[in-house]
């Protein structure tokens, strides 16, 4: 599905990945643990195509085809979601004025029709029911003033309705209290399936108690240091980030 | 006043002296006298800075005759209101619902004069329309009284279309006016409206201006607000090649004032609103919030004036005047004047001019919009906050123009 081939990045001419490979299959769930500045952002955000994020060296290939130069609105309609984790605030712009205009930007790119008012309504009520997320909240300007919570839930809830082929969570549990991360992650463990892949960015190995990965990622100093199984989410949860670069100094 | 004053003066007289009622003979003249002494804004004016006066000035041209309207662009008969419909400057009894035009009157009307609230003598162009204008409505509203549409359309190139309005709302009386100025053709449009609002009332003003892009449009909005009385004024201006608004408010004790503007402009639009709000009773409150979107090498000039005088305790004025520039070659000009000589106030003011945040653009690509999709959307979202002030009546026309202009689908 995605494949992160020696991948270094720039931002703001500061090399922040240094050769990161990684390689994710069909339906399977990565971790990617990592101290803060080890690059977890800014690999979500040049796996989303950020202008600001300049891919030096490597690739990115997504089912094959190199993304490298690729807009991000093609890899949203190509099947790549990124939940942000700073969802940005547009007041004037409803959530279901918005949300049903990239969804039918993506159904056009897949070769379906557009969804209708009625019909688009129907389903934002389902998926929404998934998050815990009140109906009042579509018709609410665009996550202004949402709670971290609410706007954690409304990323997820467009997932849902986005369907991606990979999605990409950057820190979604951060600033959730205990239920909302419950809910957060039940919804996001009822959208795992067998075509859909998922990359999870976390500081923490508390969304990892509910979201349970096939594979743990250590980033350090932009590179994947150690991967294993669930396990080393728990490892680091207990012994912190100190050893695996003590491990890794000479 | 310079020798090239004078004669740019003199062929206006020449050229637009017009005959109308017999009572209006004599505030013409005077208006003549006050022009022949003003002259038109020069290059020194300073609340003309950014819109050269000449621009609107010269050539001088007649006074357009009246016309009929044409069968077609007749959206605004859906609005429930009592409608008055002025042709090229003149009524056009067949398209209006009620009488309210002071052009065919034989005699002054008793309750006023012109000049009483925008004074011929401020200024060159307030000046121009009195002295030629032959229509407009002169009303009353008394409590009660329906929501009133004033269409202007313009449809004669190279002629002067003025129009001049006196609305009056009596202590405690409610009103409601729509203003709307469309049309084709290439003319200067010059209008003034005078407000009278008495102590207690309350009156919101709505006005869309989406004139052809051939015209020039210069229109003075004055209001006097009495003690306690609430004024609430919203600009959204579109069209013309050059316009000019000037928006006048005196305030009584008490008063609140709320100005709302929407200016969107592009290719080589030229839209200048200037605001002049002093408070001159204690414990008025202003309030003035105006956008601009600008496009192609389109300029938007806003100037908001609050004068607070030594007596007015407890003034509470604020003004922002935030600009969106989609192009790198709009020009923006955003200007508070503050001239403040008392201290127990409150004033603030703002105006962030900038470009769509690109944080914001991305964050709606990566979910699939492209980018000029994305853009639309930041832009319509910029211009709703003021959309989302109109009254029901012109909100869903306002927006969809909103949207015609951006080039995006409203859902």
């Amino acid at each position: 599905m995605l494949e992160l081939v020696d991948l270094h990045a720039r931002v703001e001419g500061k090399e922040i990945l240094r050769g990161l490979t990684l390689s994710v299959g069909a339906g399977e769930v990565h971790a990617i643990m990592g101290p803060n500045g080890s690059g977890k952002s800014t690999l979500s955000k040049v796996i989303a195509g950020h202008p600001g994020y300049v891919v030096t060296g490597g690739d990115i290939r997504f089912r094959g085809q190199s993304l490298l130069g690729v807009a991000p609105e093609e890899r949203a309609r190509a099947g790549i979601f990124l939940s942000f984790q700073y969802p940005v605030e547009i007041p004037g712009v409803t959530t279901s004025y918005f949300l049903k205009a990239a969804l039918n930007a993506v159904r056009k790119a897949r070769g379906l029709p557009p969804l209708d008012a009625m019909d688009f309504l129907k389903a934002a009520k389902a998926k929404m029911r998934l998050v815990g997320m009140p109906d009042a909240l579509l018709h609410r300007a665009l996550n202004e003033g949402f709670s971290g919570g609410e706007k954690k839930r409304n990323e997820i809830f467009q997932m849902a309705m986005l369907e991606p082929a990979l999605a990409v969570l950057d820190e979604t549990d951060s600033g959730l209290d205990v239920d909302a991360l419950r809910t957060i992650a039940e919804g996001i463990t009822a959208l795992r399936s067998p075509e859909r892949s998922m990359i999870v960015i976390t500081h923490y190995q508390r969304l990892l108690d509910h979201l349970v990965p096939d594979f743990t990622h250590l980033l350090v100093g932009g590179r994947i240091v150690k991967s294993g199984g669930k396990e080393l989410a728990l490892e680091v949860e207990q012994r912190g980030y100190g050893w695996v670069e003590a491990e890794l100094s000479p | 006043m310079r020798g090239r004053d004078l004669e740019v003066v003199a062929a206006w007289r020449d050229a637009a002296s017009v005959a109308g009622p017999a009572w209006m003979a004599e505030p013409r003249r005077m208006a003549w006298t006050a022009l022949a002494t003003l002259g038109f804004p020069g290059p020194g004016d300073e609340a003309w800075r950014f819109t050269p006066g000449r621009s609107l000035s010269s050539p001088a041209l007649p006074v357009a005759g009246g016309g009929a309207l044409p069968a077609a662009a007749r959206w605004w008969s859906a609005i429930d209101a009592d409608r008055i419909v002025f042709v090229n400057g003149r009524v056009d009894r067949a398209a209006s619902t009620v009488d309210l035009a002071w052009g065919a009157r034989s005699s002054a009307p008793a309750d006023g004069a012109f000049g009483a609230v925008v004074d011929a003598a401020a200024g060159g162009f307030d000046a121009l329309n009195l002295a030629t204008a032959s229509d407009g409505v002169w009303t009353v509203r008394a409590s009660g009284s329906r929501p009133l549409l004033l269409v202007h359309r313009t449809a004669a190139d190279g002629v002067l279309v003025p129009v001049r309005h006196r609305i009056v709302v009596p202590p405690g009386a409610s009103a409601e006016v729509y203003a709307v100025w469309e049309g084709a053709g290439t003319a200067l449009v010059s209008g003034v409206t005078e407000v009278e609002v008495g102590d207690g009332a309350q009156l919101r003003w709505t006005e869309l201006q989406d004139e052809p892009g051939g015209v020039r449009h210069v229109h003075t909005w004055g209001a006097r607000v009495g003690r306690d009385a609430t004024v609430t004024g919203i600009f959204v201006q579109i069209g013309a090649r050059v316009a000019r608004t000037d928006v006048r408010a005196s305030l009584g004790a008490g008063s609140t004032l709320r100005l709302h503007g929407l200016t969107l402009g592009r290719d080589e639009q030229h839209l200048d609103v200037h605001t002049t709000v002093h408070h001159d009773g204690p414990h008025a409150t202003s309030r003035q919030h105006f956008k601009t979107i600008l496009d192609g090498v389109a300029r938007g000039v806003f100037t908001g004036r609050v004068v607070v005088p030594p007596g007015a305790v407890g003034t509470d004025a604020s003004q922002s005047a935030p600009a969106l520039l989609l192009s790198p070659r709009a020009v923006a000009n955003a200007r508070p004047q503050l001239e403040i000589r008392c201290d127990d106030l409150k004033a603030t003011h703002g105006a962030a001019i900038g470009a769509v945040d690109p944080e914001a653009a991305f964050f709606l690509q990566a979910r699939g919009l492209d980018a000029l999709q994305a853009r639309a959307l930041l832009t319509l979202a910029f211009a709703r906050e003021v959309v989302s002030v109109l009254p029901e009546a012109l909100q869903g026309e306002v927006e969809g123009r909103v949207a015609d202009w951006l080039g995006a689908e409203v859902g």
